[in-house]
């Protein structure tokens, strides 16, 4: 028995098409409310909105038996057809910009030609009435004017336009952006084959009709390759994508039960399951958009706060330094006492926003690394030259073990092993009131470690457990630790990171301690 | 020995004493433009050795520099983007315009800074 001409067929296309539905509903939502001022994001939800009905058309035009309604669909069908290929073309005219302003020649003439021949469809111009209908109850054959002409001229037009767009724009841009097209281009070509081979060739060359009222589905691969294609330059989070394809699948669900709904009470329970899911599963979507949202205009209110502070520390730093190379002049003892004093300062602040503009980010996810090969040598030996002021200040002796002649070359990220080594020498300093911090580099097993031993307070048992980790308050009073706590979190963290270890070593309090940071080196 | 020549596109002012005193210091001559449309005339007229090249800045910014750098074919010199911006995308941008490194300005003072713009100079001729 042919599957498609039971009743069971009748519900199994319509799942198909709801599904669909479903699917582009929420990916245009999810799309919009990411970036409800970037044209491309608009101008997506339009074309997603009229596919939306164009696919329920499509749909209902071989659901309906009575000639009457049939003509209302077709016609209906025609004008969304219109439509459906304006919005694609304007989309792929502004894909995948923020902003792009439309041609002038789109507002004075494809406008109007799409608003006048989709008008003009919609009376007895292209299909005058509907005598009989072919397939067992199904097709209808209705009777055609010379509109279909303009149809179809009008719709070929506007496909071949917006496809001609996306086919230029690949040869024109390059990275993110090319990546961007060549998928809207291969969801719109895969979309294309289908309704070719379904809605086209298997129909007309072989009476076969079944698949037609699918046509819904075949448009959701330019769907979902452009909201793809979208959410790349939208940095798309995983939880995002979960949230939409968790609403999906229970609004799926939901209307599968109440199309399977054998009694009218049923059936209502099941629509109104169903409402109370999609309004509720959309909602969820939202929030976590607008969660995310406002955590990224924390991150960059951050990163602008950080830059605009920089600024000044800089310029106060380079004064300090020109006064103390003496280059204005010779610089009392006394003098350079309170000029070193300024630099130190300077630096705890650059510090501290850096740290916190770290943590803000992995609290966001939004650590990256840029790797590059690299010497550790030069590397600590310039981290060593910034703490040079401070050691001197507290009279501690900071010394280096380094063999400048054996390369400790390492492939990572520069200004986080930077971080993660300035953290350790710093918290070295803050700790220890006298002697010195020496600063050692050596190598074993593929990997080089830095070592940093001081001889300051030293660190009893029960504190080394804690030292790693990211302070509360009440922490820092249980273990009587000055600072945020931060530095050695965060060096933790970038180490792991590096796929490195990080651990700290002491006798106990008033023996000083030993830090030790672990990289693997790069592979020759 | 002829000095070398650096020209520091930066449109803050006190950050221009500075790097002007330290890089005339350590023997380079030195070429201070305020935008990247002084910067882009100044190329032109003064072929330095080197650029060391604010990002945000009044009139033509940085990335813009180093387009307009691409396209007239100037970037056989090296340019060093020298800004207090840390996100990797702002990196990353300024990379792929063809800078041939990024530094954190906060992370370097006077001699500091002259030494790493000599040794990323001579890195650079060394390719």
């Amino acid at each position: 028995m042919d599957p498609f001409s039971s009743l069971d067929a009748v519900q199994f296309d319509l799942i198909g098409v709801v599904i669909a539905t479903i699917g582009i509903l929420v990916l245009a939502a999810m799309i919009l409310y990411r970036s409800k001022k970037s044209i491309t994001s608009r101008s997506f939800f339009f074309f997603s909105f009229i596919t939306i009905f164009w696919g329920l058309s499509n749909y209902f035009l071989y659901k309906f038996t009575d000639p009457a309604d049939i003509l209302l669909a077709l016609r209906l069908h025609i004008f969304l057809t219109i439509w459906h290929a304006y919005s694609f073309f304007q989309l792929a005219y502004v894909f995948p910009y923020e902003s792009k302003e439309l041609p002038v020649w789109h507002r004075y003439a494809l406008l109007p030609l799409a608003f006048f021949s989709s008008t003009l469809l919609l009376i007895p111009f292209v299909f005058t009435q509907v005598s009989n209908l072919i397939s067992v109850d199904e097709i209808a054959n209705p009777e055609k004017s010379q509109g279909i002409i303009l149809a179809g001229v009008v719709t070929f037009s506007f496909f071949i336009a917006g496809l001609s767009v996306l086919f230029r724009r690949i040869a024109q841009v390059k990275g993110d952006e090319r990546r961007q097209v060549i998928l809207m281009f291969t969801g719109m070509s895969l979309t294309a084959g289908l309704l070719l081979l379904f809605s086209f060739i298997l129909p007309i060359g072989f009476k076969n009709f079944n698949f037609v009222p699918y046509g819904a589905l075949f448009i959701f691969p330019v769907i979902v390759f452009t909201a793809y294609a979208i959410y790349i330059i939208e940095l798309l989070h995983v939880k995002n994508i979960f949230a939409g394809l968790f609403t999906f699948f229970l609004c799926t669900v939901s209307l599968i039960e109440l199309v399977l709904a054998d009694t009218l009470e049923q059936l209502l329970l099941r629509i109104v399951v169903f409402l109370l899911t999609l309004v509720i599963g959309i909602q969820l979507v939202k929030n976590i958009f607008e969660i995310e949202l406002a955590n990224e205009q924390k991150s960059e209110l951050m990163s602008f706060a950080t830059h605009e502070i920089r600024t000044p520390i800089t310029v106060i730093r380079g004064y300090a330094t020109m006064l103390l190379d003496g280059d204005r002049g010779n610089v009392t003892p006394e003098i350079k006492d309170l000029l070193q004093k300024i630099m130190i300062s300077g630096n705890d602040v650059i510090t501290l926003l850096t740290q916190y503009l770290d943590k803000s980010k992995i609290e966001l996810g939004q650590v990256d690394y840029i790797l590059t090969r690299f010497d550790l040598v030069p590397i600590v030996n310039e981290i060593l030259s910034t703490f040079q002021i401070h050691s001197e200040q507290k009279g501690l002796n900071l010394t280096k073990v380094l063999d400048a002649k054996h390369p400790h070359i390492i492939y990572a990220d520069q200004a986080k092993i930077k971080e993660v080594i300035t953290n350790v020498i710093d918290n070295s300093i803050k700790y220890t009131p006298k002697g010195g911090i020496e600063v050692s580099l050596s190598s074993s097993d593929g990997y080089s470690t830095i070592k940093v031993a001081d001889t300051g307070v030293g660190i009893n048992p029960e504190t080394i457990q804690f030292l790693f980790k990211e302070f509360s308050r009440s922490d820092l009073k249980k273990v009587n630790l000055l600072g945020t706590g931060i530095g050695l979190y965060l060096a933790k963290k970038f180490t792991e990171g590096h796929k490195g270890k990080i651990w700290a070593e002491s006798e106990g309090e008033g023996k000083g301690a030993q830090f030790y940071v672990r990289l693997p080196e790069a592979g020759r | 020995m002829k000095n070398k020549k650096i020209m520091i596109i930066e449109d803050n002012k006190d950050l221009q004493d500075i790097y002007k005193h330290s890089f005339e210091k350590y023997g380079y001559d030195v070429v201070v433009e305020g935008n990247g449309i002084e910067g882009i005339t100044g190329v032109v007229e003064q072929m330095p050795d080197v650029i060391l090249l604010d990002l945000m800045m009044p009139g033509m910014d940085g990335f813009s520099f180093l387009k307009k750098m691409k396209e007239v074919g100037g970037l056989s010199i090296p340019v060093i983007v020298c800004s207090n911006i840390s996100d990797l995308d702002v990196i990353n941008r300024a990379l792929k315009e063809g800078a041939t490194a990024v530094l954190l300005k906060v992370d370097y003072s006077g001699k500091q800074l002259v030494d790493k713009v000599t040794y990323l100079v001579e890195e650079f001729h060394k390719k």
